[in-house]
């Protein structure tokens, strides 16, 4: 899926640290990601993948300092989480927090109005949108009754995961980073969840896909393969690097690093 | 002044009560309110205090629900001033069922006080309580609820909850919940929680690209529609277009004064 031909890098991070409570937790991440690319970031717990999901979106609460940290070419660390996500970021969360008394239909609606306010463009008619947002719903194959529910109120596991994935789909960034998707879900849930990522693959979408285990990737083909241990990008390479570490585990990655980063 | 309603056996019926249009000020000998539900009936009772009905509100509501007889209130409240409400229900027949929902705001300047008793005179009865108040910067609250169930009393329920969310952290608000259960056959569930809005929530919403303020905003309204039955929101029908209208008020009159502050 990916498009080789263009160089242009959607993401670009080089040296990014962050430290929370005073511990660091990112110490150097390198990354790069271009249109159309899917990339997998792999790693035991603790090492830092949620961080760095975390701190792409903008979350408070974490000190951050990078050589450089762009989005299209845009300086990310200097945006608040609003501008981050008008300029294209997605982040799908490992636990999507519920709030009780929002309509899910309403949050998608003011989110996409306030993106298309941000870029100068007129705000979308509740009626169209409605109609926009079930095409989506039924495109992806998800239950429409979704929408009418509040945000993740009451949600199974796997609900909250397809609600994620049609929010991205309604959203449309440029670059989403789902955050452990794949958690909690059984194989159905796992296939429908993967099935969503693979019909919103696009030559200018890109995915930074975050997990513990190959499962997602048996449905979902990531173009470049990476592990992370101890706050850094301590391998990278295609799938064959996932088969690796099937057969021996991540602590070969980390005896080994750094000689295996790409 | 004082008003009184009485439902007839078996017959059900809606009120929607707008407050603050002719109403006692503080001060003054507060507006008075007596209803009766007969054997059987059902009153839903709306109670809509907007930021554009009188400034200062004093109310005496007194309820007396009959066997197999329900009382269902919604309350939503928010006044530029001082509004006292005290609220006397009690459960007389058996069967009977009282549930009491409000959506209260505590405006900038306004000053709002709650004293609300429910007594379980007989048994088989069911009472639920919940008060969500939100209270903006410089706003000043108190709800004192209590729950009583006399001795010899069987196979009741009482349910308590009352929660405060304050945006920014400035308002002055005291949850009172009081339960005096004399009888051992009860079942009761009480809570009373203070809290500012969560930082997932507001970030949750900030990575969908909604702003800040636009985001305390979305969840402010979420807090105080919680404690509306779906049916009446987003301006379904004619309740649902006069809560549309308070809230949309008393949120825009809170957001004004945050950002000024």
């Amino acid at each position: 899926m990916s498009d080789t031909k263009n160089n242009e890098l959607l993401l670009q991070v080089k040296g990014l640290r962050a430290s929370v409570a005073g511990k660091q937790v990112l110490k150097g991440v390198d990354l790069e990601v271009r249109p159309g690319e899917v990339h997998a970031i792999m790693g035991p717990n603790g090492t830092g993948k949620s961080t760095l999901a975390a701190v792409l979106a903008g979350k408070l609460g974490y000190e951050v300092e990078a050589e450089v940290a762009r989005l299209a070419g845009v300086d990310l660390l200097g945006l608040e989480p609003e501008a981050r996500a008008h300029l294209g970021l997605f982040l799908g969360f490992q636990y999507p927090v519920e709030l009780p008394g929002v309509n899910n239909t309403y949050l998608l609606r003011a989110a996409v109005n306030a993106k298309r306010r941000a870029l100068g463009e007129p705000e979308i008619d509740a009626y169209d949108f409605l109609q926009t947002v079930r095409a989506k719903a039924d495109e992806l194959g998800f239950d429409a009754a979704l929408l009418s529910r509040n945000v993740n109120e009451g949600f199974s596991g796997g609900e909250r995961k397809r609600n994620e994935i049609l929010q991205l789909a309604v959203l449309e960034p440029r670059l989403a980073v789902l955050d452990e998707v794949d958690s909690g879900l059984d194989i159905d849930a796992l296939r429908q969840v993967a099935a969503g990522i693979n019909r919103l693959r696009s030559a200018d979408r890109s995915f930074v896909l975050i997990t513990h285990y190959r499962r997602l990737l048996d449905y979902v083909a990531a173009d470049h393969v990476h592990v992370m241990v101890d706050g850094r990008i301590a391998a990278s390479g295609d799938m064959g690097l996932v088969d690796q570490l099937e057969e021996r585990g991540y602590e070969w990655v980390a005896d080994a690093q750094p000689a295996l980063v790409e | 002044m004082t008003h009184g309603l009485t439902i007839a056996a078996g017959d059900s019926s809606t009120w929607v009560e707008t407050l603050g249009e002719h109403d006692a000020i503080v001060g003054g000998p507060p507006r008075e309110v007596h209803i009766r539900l007969a054997a059987d009936s059902r009153l839903t009772h709306y109670r809509l205090l907007g930021p554009d009905g009188a400034p200062d509100v004093a109310d005496r509501l007194t309820v007396e629900i009959g066997a197999g007889a329900s009382y269902e209130q919604r309350m939503l409240a928010a006044p530029t001033g001082q509004f006292r409400s005290e609220q006397t229900i009690r459960l007389n027949g058996r069967g009977a069922s009282a549930t009491l929902s409000g959506a209260c705001v505590a405006l900038p300047q306004a000053q709002l006080d709650f004293d609300i008793k429910v007594t379980h005179e007989a048994d088989d009865t069911v009472s639920d309580q919940r008060i969500n108040l939100l209270g903006a910067d410089r706003g000043k609250a108190t709800a004192q609820v209590e729950t009583r169930v006399p001795p010899g009393r069987h196979r009741v329920t009482a349910n308590q909850l009352l929660r405060a969310m304050q945006p920014e952290g400035k308002a002055v608000i005291t949850l009172q919940p009081r339960l005096s259960i004399l009888s051992d056959d009860v079942v009761c569930r009480h809570g009373a929680t203070t809290s500012a809005i969560r930082d997932d929530e507001l970030h949750y919403l900030r990575s969908r690209g909604i702003a800040r303020d636009d985001a305390v905003a979305i969840l402010s309204e979420a807090f105080l529609r919680q404690m509306l039955p779906a049916g009446d929101q987003h301006g379904e029908g004619e309740v649902g277009h006069a809560i549309d209208r308070v809230l949309s008020l008393a949120l825009k009159r809170e957001a004004e004064v945050a950002h000024e502050a």
